[in-house]
């Protein structure tokens, strides 16, 4: 065992090792991977993060990386293997101009520390860098050759140009994803939902967040049935049967209340001490509470009744007491329905939840269109979609809005369907998939496409200058992504002149295949020449030319199967694009690289790794690969 | 060569620290010559160099031996006290004069070149090879081989596995005769293999085992491609009764002590595995008089390595037979 911690052996090996499993899934030409379990679940996929996930690990340096990917994921939902190997080509590069020019102004016991000093110092000084000066280098370099999608034009009419540019994102994003047989599908899919859930505000990403943080409450997994039967539905639906016989009820609208404790109170929990018959002057008997309670229960139940309730839904099991009162009075029971249902059925409703059941107040009451079981694969759900009168201003639009359902497809779902008028925004999405690891890897697209989304449009905080700062011109914001590029010369300077930084806007988005990386690494070289002259002699070489040479390995992998296309997309970078290779998002790319350089900082900050008999703290992810901390002390 | 006081060569922090006193033999004035008065007026302009691969550095002083006595100068270890006062050109002085080695990088040379390229493929391979096994679902522990240093694997069976010393070849430049001789051994055994329709019916049968790459056997097999001609066949341990003798003596590598064939005991092996054990020995005896009377260096290392192999093989051999 080397007597000191050698940090490139080790990162180096480390992340090369994650590359070479990365790699044969990455590109557009790339494969999947098939898990198997012991108990003989398979599963296809070519997601980075399940990838990584899957793999047994229990070196740290591997699964510090592997945390950092799955991190970046959960903001992004893109970029996981390019995440691995920017990482990879970035280590390498610091490696090497790090043994060549070591720090010799600092006293170090050995050739290997000075190394690993200089390279610590490079990726701070690149971590700086890009936090800095990125993101103008990006705005004025690399955005003019996009096109900036605004969130508001993005409306119902399907052929809107705004729409086109979307779909094509998406249907790009899920072609890497799930393969191109369905990607043309899944992305009219999402854009139809992005369509029914984009009035929720007049924000124009809030729709994109609201949908991020419900998500696992707005779809419904079924396993079972092909892709193609993925379908919107009306309403929320709720992953609860009904605990009490459905009756059929005509009136509109149907009032629903949300309690989210017990409502007869429990008798003989353990460790309870049930005093009976304490102060008065009658003997009481347990009996006699119980009675009491029920006839307290029958009047809660007689309350609701005469408020016009007559859906009931819980996050606790109640008593069959509830359940036999709530049947006699001929309403209908939803209990243990989870909390984000729960939560979006009040943000959806406008109703607070009842913790209180004796002081029920018309804020409680949500109303509803209508309430009816749905039959999806194996389960019966509830369905149930909102109009509420009392709404409130923040939450829903009352536009009246007509439409029907589809019922031709539907008919083979649900057991009992009703027609319906329906007034209402909120939508539902049914993901089906043939195995449940099938589907479930389709929510986690679906998810991590919506991610992608919010990350494209969410305004990037302008980093803190004290200098007035001018948005991109507007001409540039009319450039088409196949437009032959004009080199960028209105911002003349492309660092340090404070009066002509850019801000990134919005929903930026370029065309895929390496474009990104070209334009960065030219933007990036031609920096490097003009600030060579004053730049930091104690280092020699800028940074910014390691960062562009670091960041043709994407494109290098993409192209690695026509290296010709590479050279020739490399030296013709600004003619027309022809082969199209779809769109990515701006924003993903930046955030990407900010993440791959602070992991890139926090690895090479890593000097010793010391073994410890027990674990010193619990992993929170549930991943099986993470439990087994238990490494042997070395002696 | 050492000299004295300020003038001194150091090669670590020790004996610089052994200065440590009342007054700094490196300054002309009265200064105390405590650590951080070292560490932050001389030790920070200190200039490293190699001198027969040890590292060593002078620091800077500001003696009155030279004409520079109110600016810092470097004495040059081997010019009898001949001072520079910039750091630059006493390297550039190093260099040329001396022709030490300090940290100035200079582009490696062509033979440099092949080995840092023959290291950075080996690295790219042991990735790959890694990588390929945690898709197999081995895991990857935090503990590093002590003979090579590479990241260790563990299969399913908790076994641990080194995938460079277990499948690659050892860092051996392509010149080493020994992969040429097992190149050439290849081509023997290919053509034995020709010649003899009987023996290859026995090959499906010891190659079933190394070739399957399952990794539910004791030692972990590498994957089907991995086998070449003359690993397979070295490893197989077909009896060709006549093993042609060329100087060029076949080398298995490492990878023939970890090859026990998986396939059942079966009660027609254990003649073949006799003659097999006999021809082993007879090639083992042959070497040995060989070696005995050998001449040149490269001869007696292609000897030597026959008989590891030779020996290793017996082993196998003795283990199939178990």
């Amino acid at each position: 065992m080397c007597s000191f911690f050698c940090p490139f052996m080790s990162h180096g090996s480390v992340v090369g090792v994650l590359e070479a499993v990365i790699l044969r899934s990455f590109g557009p030409e790339g494969g999947q991977v098939l898990f198997t379990r012991d108990t003989g679940q398979a599963m296809l996929s070519r997601s980075g993060t399940h990838i990584l996930r899957a793999l047994h690990l229990e070196h740290p340096l591997a699964r510090m990386v592997v945390e950092c990917v799955w991190k970046h994921s959960t903001v992004t939902g893109d970029g996981s293997k390019t995440f691995i190997l920017l990482l990879a080509s970035l280590l390498r590069k610091i490696h090497t101009t790090a043994s060549r020019e070591p720090h010799v102004s600092h006293s170090y016991n050995s050739l290997e520390a000075a190394e690993a000093a200089t390279a610590r110092h490079l990726a701070d000084k690149l971590l700086a860098f890009a936090l800095k000066e990125l993101d103008d280098l990006i705005a004025m370099e690399v955005a003019p050759h996009g096109r900036c999608v605004s969130w508001e034009d993005f409306t119902a009419e399907m052929h809107s140009p705004a729409n086109h540019y979307v779909q094509k994102l998406l249907a790009s994003f899920f072609h890497m994803r799930l393969g191109y047989v369905h990607c043309a599908f899944i992305s009219e899919l999402t854009c139809e939902l992005l369509n029914h859930w984009k009035c929720i505000d007049n924000l124009p990403y809030f729709a994109l967040q609201f949908l991020k943080d419900n998500f696992p409450a707005i779809h419904t997994p079924v396993s079972g049935f092909p892709i193609t039967s993925s379908r919107l539905i009306e309403g929320q639906v709720i992953h609860r049967d009904f605990a009490t016989p459905y009756p059929q009820t005509d009136h509109q609208p149907i009032k629903a209340v949300v309690f989210t404790g017990y409502l007869q109170p429990r008798l003989l929990n353990t460790g309870d001490v049930l005093e009976v018959g304490c102060g008065g002057t009658e003997e009481r008997s347990i009996v006699d509470f119980s009675a009491w309670t029920e006839r307290s229960l029958q009047c809660l139940i007689a309350n609701l009744q005469s408020l016009g309730v007559s859906v009931l839904l819980s996050v606790v099991k109640q008593s069959a007491a509830v359940l036999a009162l709530a049947t006699q009075a001929e309403m209908c029971f939803v209990d243990c329905v989870s909390e984000d249902e729960l939560s979006l059925f009040a943000q959806l409703s406008g109703a607070t939840p009842i913790s209180d059941c004796w002081r029920i107040e018309p804020e409680h009451i949500a109303e509803l269109t209508f309430c009816r079981p749905i039959l999806l694969g194996p389960h019966r759900y509830e369905n149930m979609p909102f109009f509420s009168l009392t709404c409130k201003a923040t939450h829903l639009h009352a536009k009246n809005y007509l439409g029907t359902i589809h019922t031709s497809h539907l008919q083979t779902l649900v057991a009992d369907v009703f027609i319906i008028r329906v007034k209402v925004k909120p939508y539902s999405l049914i993901i089906c998939g043939s195995g449940e690891g099938q589907t479930d890897q389709y929510a986690c697209a679906f998810q991590d496409a919506i991610r992608m989304l919010f990350t494209t449009w969410e305004p990037i905080p302008a980093t803190g200058t004290t200098a007035a700062k001018r948005t991109v011109q507007s001409d540039k914001r009319t450039s088409s992504y196949t437009h032959v590029l004009t080199d960028s010369s209105t911002c003349t300077s492309s660092n340090l002149n404070p009066l002509h930084k850019c801000v990134l806007q919005p929903g930026c988005i370029m065309p895929a295949g390496g474009t990104f990386e070209f334009l960065l690494h030219h933007a990036l070289l031609k920096l490097s020449h003009s600030c060579s002259a004053s730049n930091d002699t104690n280092i020699g070489v800028p940074v910014s030319r390691l960062l562009a040479s670091a960041l043709l390995s994407v494109p290098k992998q993409i192209y690695s199967h026509s290296p010709g296309q590479f050279l020739q997309t490399r030296t013709r970078h600004n003619a027309i694009f022809t082969q199209d290779m779809g769109l990515e998002s701006v924003s993903c790319k930046y955030e990407l690289l900010l993440a791959v350089l602070q992991c890139v900082t926090s690895l090479l900050r890593v000097d010793t790794i010391l073994r410890t008999h027990t674990a010193l703290h619990t992993q929170s992810l549930a991943d099986t690969s993470w439990e087994s901390t238990e490494d042997e002390a070395e002696n | 060569m050492e000299m004295e006081g300020s003038h001194q060569m150091f090669c670590d922090m020790e004996s610089l620290l052994a200065c440590v006193g009342s007054q700094c033999i490196f300054c002309t004035g009265k200064e105390l010559a405590n650590i951080s008065h070292l560490s932050k007026k001389h030790l920070k302009d200190a200039v490293y160099f190699n001198i027969n691969n040890e590292e060593k550095f002078v620091v800077a002083c500001f003696c009155k031996d030279s004409k520079w006595t109110s600016r810092s100068h470097y004495h040059c270890p081997h010019c009898k006290f001949r001072a520079f006062t910039r750091s630059a050109v006493f390297k550039k002085h190093l260099k040329s004069k001396h022709g030490d080695e300090d940290f100035e990088w200079e582009p490696p040379s062509e033979a440099e070149m092949k080995v840092i390229q023959a290291r950075r493929e080996r690295q790219d391979k042991i990735s790959k090879l890694m990588g390929d096994y945690l898709l197999k679902g081995y895991k990857m522990l935090g503990d590093c081989c002590d003979v090579c240093g590479t990241i260790l694997l563990q299969d399913r069976q908790q076994k641990k596995y080194c995938v460079s010393c277990q499948e690659l070849d050892s860092d051996i430049d392509k010149d080493n005769p020994a992969l040429n001789a097992q190149a050439a051994l290849s081509q023997v055994r290919e053509r034995q293999l020709a010649a003899q329709s009987p023996a290859p019916s026995q090959t499906p049968e010891l190659n079933g085992g190394p070739s399957n790459g399952q990794p539910s056997v004791s030692v972990p097999q590498p994957r089907p491609e991995h086998c070449e001609g003359a690993a397979a066949g070295g490893r197989a341990l077909l009896p060709p009764p006549a093993v042609p003798p060329p100087p060029a003596a076949p080398s298995t590598t490492a990878l023939a002590p970890t090859r026990p064939a998986v396939c059942p005991q079966n009660p027609a092996l254990r003649p073949v595995l006799q003659e097999a054990e006999e021809a082993v020995l007879t090639k083992l005896r042959w070497a040995t008089t060989q070696l005995q009377g050998a001449a040149s260096l490269e001869a007696s290392i292609q000897l030597c390595s026959l008989i590891t192999s030779c020996a290793s093989s017996l082993r196998s051999l003795k283990e199939l037979s178990q």
